[in-house]
């Protein structure tokens, strides 16, 4: 019996442990590999603080060999430009065609100043097109029934 | 009057010692990124104030710039001038900078998200936690892998939804400034298909509660 019982205690102690290690193991990586892949940039990083104000320009100017292949992009996150106006259509035309609702859905949608106040042109333009044709054809109207 | 002494350091020892409060943090810094097909770096210097909630970095390499997150909008300026407002997620509330603040380092604030702990296992010197998304976003987001080294954080692995690894993340040469641990460096590494996407980020000199400076961390932003 304490045969028995030893052994399922030995079982589970190794199980267990091959359990952990499995997590463990996922929390490191190859430093030689890292400090291999970005030895260019710690290069370029070391000159860049010897010698203040420097910039990329500067070192593509003077051809300076560490700066091939670096790039100026923003290195912190991907985002997204403001003023895209909905669906694609341009802000002008949703205030025009449809009024206030189309000012709402650029303002909600866009999250942009200029963006909305084009479509309040919009809707200003469409709103005094509205006037001029409504008159216009009550005008017609009335002309080719003989009130005019 | 030996009395008093000791009644008076009985009542103040412990506010003076866990009492003050830590809000602003500043900091040179290099962020170091490898991927397939370029590499870039950026060096300068950064700014956070947890109060203003501005996360400003003062870049001067690769070229002079101003770039501040305020929310989920980013703006960059070039020669005072803003050069373009762009939306991204809210750096502020996910950088190392509002967490080590606001003490949520050790579990890189998932106890303030979505996530809930799931598991918590000790193996050898580390402490492994298994946090996972709640039902609502589990159709979205995988399992975080969190581990700790003598109560710092050391280590984050990330899944998607379909239990693969894409990331790694790691804080370490942790330094002690006026009594709160700031990792130095982090390295972090993507998995896109075969290929590993690196970015190693290093911090220097850093100050905590620098009431000198004023301008860059509440820098003027354009109203909206």
């Amino acid at each position: 019996m304490k045969k028995i019982l030893l052994s399922s205690v030995f079982a589970f102690l190794i199980a267990a442990g091959s359990v952990f290690a499995g997590n463990a193991e996922l929390f490191s990586y190859d430093k030689d590999e890292l400090n291999n892949e970005i030895s260019n940039l710690s290069l370029l990083e070391n000159y860049v603080k010897s010698n203040e104000g420097i910039t990329l320009t500067n070192l593509v100017a003077e051809n300076n060999p560490l700066v091939a292949g670096i790039s100026l992009n923003n290195p912190f996150t991907s985002s997204v430009p403001f003023g895209e106006p909905p669906l694609g259509i341009g802000s002008f035309w949703w205030g025009c065609v449809f009024g206030v609702v189309g000012i709402a859905i650029v303002y909600f949608v866009s999250d942009d100043r200029d963006e909305t106040m084009k479509a309040f042109k919009g809707c200003v333009v469409g709103t005094l097109i509205s006037i001029v044709l409504y008159f216009g054809f009550y005008i017609a109207i009335l002309g080719a029934s003989g009130f005019l | 009057m030996k009395i008093r002494l000791l009644i008076f350091l009985t009542l103040m020892l412990p506010k003076i010692i866990f009492g003050q409060h830590f809000f602003r943090i500043e900091g040179d810094f290099s962020v170091k990124e490898k991927t397939e097909s370029q590499s870039q770096l950026t060096i300068g210097h950064f700014y956070f104030d947890k109060n203003i909630g501005k996360l400003v970095y003062n870049i001067t390499f690769p070229e002079k710039q101003v770039m501040v997150s305020e929310d989920t909008v980013l703006y960059l300026f070039m020669a005072d001038t803003l050069a373009s407002r762009t939306r991204s997620v809210d750096l502020t509330k996910f950088s190392i900078f509002y967490l080590t603040l606001n003490n949520q380092l050790n579990n890189y604030g998932l106890d303030n998200s979505f996530y809930k702990i799931d598991n918590v296992e000790n193996d050898g010197d580390m402490v492994i936690s298994t946090w996972v998304p709640g039902k609502r976003f589990s159709k979205h987001f995988g399992k975080v892998l969190l581990s700790q080294k003598n109560n710092r954080l050391f280590g984050i692995v990330f899944y998607n939804v379909e239990d693969q690894i894409i990331g790694k993340q790691f804080f370490e040469d942790y330094k002690v400034i006026n009594g709160i641990n700031f990792p130095t460096k982090m390295v972090k590494i993507t998995f896109n298909g075969e290929q590993k996407n690196y970015q190693v980020t290093t911090f220097e000199n850093i100050k905590l509660n620098n009431l000198n400076e004023k301008y860059y961390y509440d820098f003027p932003l354009p109203a909206y």
